[in-house]
């Protein structure tokens, strides 16, 4: 009986971990009304790589250096009223299964926003955003193996060209 | 020469048809532009009703959720011992063409930058920065 | 009423509107003031309109009450004379000038927007459009749609500060 139960008990946990994974947040939200969805699988990212010249476009920060530790990404946005706030707690569950780290969180007059990231202090193997903006939502999930500094140099210099945009 | 007490009398005692025939009249010249103005007027405003909106789910949405809630919890086992046994297919590429995917994922990192400026706005305006000390932040200040 | 509903109903009546109002007012900046605070009153009431049967015959009546409140404000010391009047800044009849001012400093900063982010968000905000139509009217994937939209909406909130 015990045995039974324990066995319940791992599979239970097991299911647990994949229904808070970012593809199945992905899964589950991605034919809801209102919904925009984006997968880029890895199959697609190594297609991405070969490209021999990208177009990256004026000004823009390149991101060919970090597409090779890219393993897949999805995004998810939607309306609040529709997916918000249970897409939210979704994600926030997934961040604490998967052991993420919260990396930065703010909230300023209907905009809320979650960072997390799941690795070690060299790689980024895991990153997640959560915002919602007014009436909107979006949940970003970032799969790869990424080196942590150029992950975060890559961010900081688009934000720097983004911030020239103002 | 009308009075404005006689200008508004009749005002008043104009019915539908004479409205209607005064809106027709073709002879004035409308403003350049009215309509855009008009536009953007309203878009303004749906701005401010946006900012000011609160949503709320209503009790009976919660109280279904929360039955539902429980129905489900007692299906989960159920349905994991399905999934473990039969892990479903992954989700299709959204992109056919890697340009577009990659033109995606520069977005995708334009929007994760705009937040962190959102985020290390609101840590600068809060000075001092958090105990969880983050390098993009570092970066973004040291301009 | 649904947004896109109130934009294909109402929004093609403005021509007619002015043309009333120059009619009752006899003057073309109180003609469109008029115009503009009847689509205003339109616009806030919009839940309520799906039972007008005849939107045109509506707002033409609107602007005929909104005339008549202009006109009463008006100084009686001398009779109409077709003279143009200078354009008195006084608040609009129900008092709302504080409400004027910050629409119009909204409408400023929406105005500051580059083309296609103005247009973006007139199209989601005002006429509630989804993005798959705004993407296929402006030949935008939904999710750059959601991003210019999410900068859009950071810059007017700076402007309006």
């Amino acid at each position: 009986m015990k045995r039974i139960i324990l066995s319940l008990l791992f599979m239970l946990a097991s299911f647990a971990v994949f229904a808070q994974s970012g593809r199945a947040i992905y899964n589950r939200y991605s034919d809801a009304e209102g919904v925009s969805a984006v997968y880029i699988s890895p199959q697609m990212f190594r297609l991405i790589g070969r490209i021999p010249e990208l177009n990256v476009g004026d000004g823009k920060v390149d991101l060919t250096p970090v597409i090779r530790s890219l393993s897949g990404l999805y995004i998810i946005s939607g309306p609040m009223d529709a997916i918000g706030e249970e897409m939210h707690r979704d994600v926030l569950k997934m961040a604490k299964s998967g052991n993420y780290e919260l990396l930065m969180e703010a909230k300023d007059d209907g905009q809320t926003m979650k960072m997390y990231s799941t690795g070690t202090e060299q790689t980024v193997k895991g990153f997640l955003l959560s915002a919602l903006d007014g009436d909107e939502c979006t949940f970003i999930c970032l799969d790869g193996e990424m080196p942590r500094k150029e992950f975060e140099e890559l961010i900081a210099a688009i934000a720097k060209d983004g911030e020239k945009d103002e | 020469m009308k009075t404005i007490e006689e200008k508004i009398h009749a005002i008043q005692n104009l019915d539908d048809a004479a409205l209607e025939q005064l809106a027709d009249d073709a002879g004035v010249a409308v403003p350049t532009g009215l309509g855009d103005r008009i536009r953007e007027n309203l878009a303004a405003a749906a701005l401010a009703e946006t900012a000011g909106a609160v949503k709320t789910v209503s009790p009976q949405r919660r109280m279904f959720r929360r039955i539902l809630a429980a129905s489900l919890s007692a299906a989960a086992v159920l349905a994991g011992l399905v999934l473990l046994l039969q892990r479903p297919a992954g989700p299709e590429d959204t992109f056919d063409d890697p340009a577009l995917a990659y033109a995606s994922l520069q977005q995708t990192f334009e929007y994760i930058s705009e937040k962190v400026r959102f985020g290390a706005g609101m840590a600068e305006e809060a000075l001092p920065l958090g105990e969880r000390p983050f390098e993009i932040l570092k970066n973004i200040n040291e301009k | 009423m649904e947004n896109d509903v109130f934009c294909t109903r109402f929004l093609p009546l403005s021509d007619g509107l002015y043309r009333l109002a120059y009619h009752l007012l006899e003057s073309e900046a109180e003609a469109e003031d008029v115009v503009q605070d009847v689509f205003l009153k339109l616009w806030r009431t919009r839940d309520a309109l799906d039972g007008i049967r005849s939107p045109k015959a509506y707002a033409l009546t609107l602007v005929r009450n909104a005339a008549l409140d202009r006109l009463r404000q008006r100084p009686r010391l001398r009779p109409l004379n077709g003279l143009p009047e200078a354009e008195p800044r006084t608040p609009s009849p129900d008092g709302r000038l504080d409400d004027r001012e910050r629409l119009g400093r909204l409408k400023e900063a929406l105005l500051s927007l580059p083309p296609q982010q103005r247009e973006v968000v007139i199209l989601r905000t005002l006429q509630g459009l989804p993005y798959e139509e705004i993407a296929q009217r402006t030949g935008m994937h939904p999710q750059s749609l959601r991003v210019l939209l999410s900068r859009a909406r950071k810059t007017l909130k700076t402007k309006t500060k």
